[in-house]
């Protein structure tokens, strides 16, 4: 019980996932791996099956070879004989289970026969198995991701004042006159030409100003006069009249008797102060 | 003190156990059926699992693990384990042959196979898997149509040490 309790617990998630290929012979008893396994990287066989069946008299000899060249073509990376000499003809199943070879290293497959007879509806596939995990950046998942850094475009950064041709385009003298309107004053008379100018400009902008005035309120008026106000003084709200239900809970009120003293006292201080007047 | 000495006699007493010893045979020929037969109904007063026949084959595989050891015995059905009352004879005939191998000399099984009234032997020399199929036909009394009703019969396989 104890040691239950203490068992560490973790996680696993299986980083493989599994598939079996179509029939690798179903149209030539020779195939290449790359149209028969899906294009997937960190895939591996795991197993193979295949059946076929023989065509042939039993005394001939016959030998059937079913297997994989190499990658590089110069052995096998799996090869099956079966020998049918001396048996009658009849279907073969046979399954195998393999080591996990990457497809990296299985070349052109085939069925191959020696001798007497022939081979019909042959079957070959391959089970396999695929590293989900063969290239940890593809899933976050995986041990060994590491979080993608995007590549940061350096930026050279353009500084005007280091810019010979800029430099050489600033006005050294910083002492500017500068009109209302923010443009520079190179010259005296160009100066009191524009004041002239702008005086002449005032005195019909003021004139103008006038105008504009009278024509601003025209055109509120304007306005209100086609704002339709019926609207507001037809408005009808709905409901009617609430009347009053006050209601006296208690039948009759009693007076104050506290009041009553308070008033009192109030007299007798009253008459206190009076009489104060004429030194009683 | 008392208490104390008599638990220790207690404690000193001479140990006893049963030690049981455990052996687990595996099974060197086991039987699996692959495929379930189907009676076709070609004419009234026949069934038969033959494909022309609109049937379906059982096929039965025998799996042994070690060579010249065994031999399957199969027996094709002369009897229906369910069916509508039958008031008439019903004809009787089957056969079993071997369909698929695992091993190409398996095919010779099949030459060699010894046919005794509706059991067929075939001497399993060789360690793998062998496929049988059992063709089934049952034949009502005098041509009169088979009642209504579903059928069903058994092909019997057992695996026979030598």
């Amino acid at each position: 019980m104890l040691s239950l309790v203490l068992l560490p617990s973790y996680s696993y998630s299986e980083p493989y996932y599994y598939g079996a290929t179509g029939n690798a012979a179903s149209t030539s008893l020779s195939w290449g791996m790359p149209s028969v396994l899906p294009d997937v990287a960190g895939l591996d066989i795991n197993g193979l099956i295949y059946r076929y069946t023989t065509v042939k008299n039993a005394e001939d000899d016959m030998l059937v070879h079913v297997g994989n060249h190499n990658s590089t073509g110069d052995g096998y990376t799996f090869r099956e004989t079966d020998d049918w000499s001396g048996v009658p003809s009849n279907t073969i199943v046979k399954s195998f289970a393999l080591s996990n070879i990457p497809s990296d290293n299985w070349g052109t497959g085939f069925i191959e026969v020696e001798g007497e007879g022939t081979v019909e509806d042959a079957v070959v596939i391959y089970s396999y198995r695929v590293d989900r995990c063969y290239d940890p950046q593809s899933d976050p998942s995986c041990s060994g991701y590491v979080e993608p850094i995007p590549d940061i475009p350096e930026v050279e950064v353009y500084d005007a004042l280091e810019d010979e041709s800029v430099l050489e385009a600033i006005d050294a003298d910083t002492k500017f006159k500068y009109d209302e309107e923010g443009n520079i004053i190179k010259d005296e008379e160009e100066e009191e030409e524009d004041t002239r100018i702008e005086m002449g400009l005032t005195a019909s902008a003021n004139a103008l100003t006038l105008l504009r005035t009278q024509g601003q309120d025209s055109i509120i008026i304007a306005i209100n006069q086609q704002t339709n106000i019926n609207m507001y003084y037809n408005a009808k709200i709905n409901g009617g009249t609430m009347n009053d239900a006050a209601e006296l809970q208690d039948g009759t009120i009693p007076d104050n008797k506290k009041a009553l003293r308070n008033n009192l006292a109030q007299q007798i201080l009253h008459e206190q102060m009076v009489d104060m007047q004429y030194n009683k | 003190m008392k208490y104390l000495v008599t638990a220790l006699s207690l404690f000193a007493l001479p140990a006893l156990a049963n030690t049981p010893i455990i052996g687990n045979v595996e099974a060197k020929c086991v039987i699996q059926t692959t495929k379930d037969g189907v009676y076709g109904n070609p004419i009234a007063s026949k069934l038969s699992t033959t494909p022309a026949d609109g049937g379906v084959l059982p096929v039965i595989r025998f799996d042994v693990s070690i060579a010249d050891s065994y031999t399957a015995n199969i027996t094709h059905p002369t009897s229906f384990s369910s069916s509508p009352t039958l008031n008439d004879t019903v004809a009787w005939t089957g056969s079993t042959s071997v369909t698929q191998t695992s091993v190409s000399g398996m095919s010779a099984y099949e030459a060699a196979k010894v046919v005794v009234d509706n059991t067929t032997i075939f001497n399993l020399t060789l360690a793998g898997s062998t496929w049988f199929s059992t063709a089934s036909s049952a034949t009502y009394g005098a041509s009169k149509p088979f009642a209504g009703g579903v059928y069903t019969a058994l092909v019997q396989a057992s695996c026979i040490a030598k």
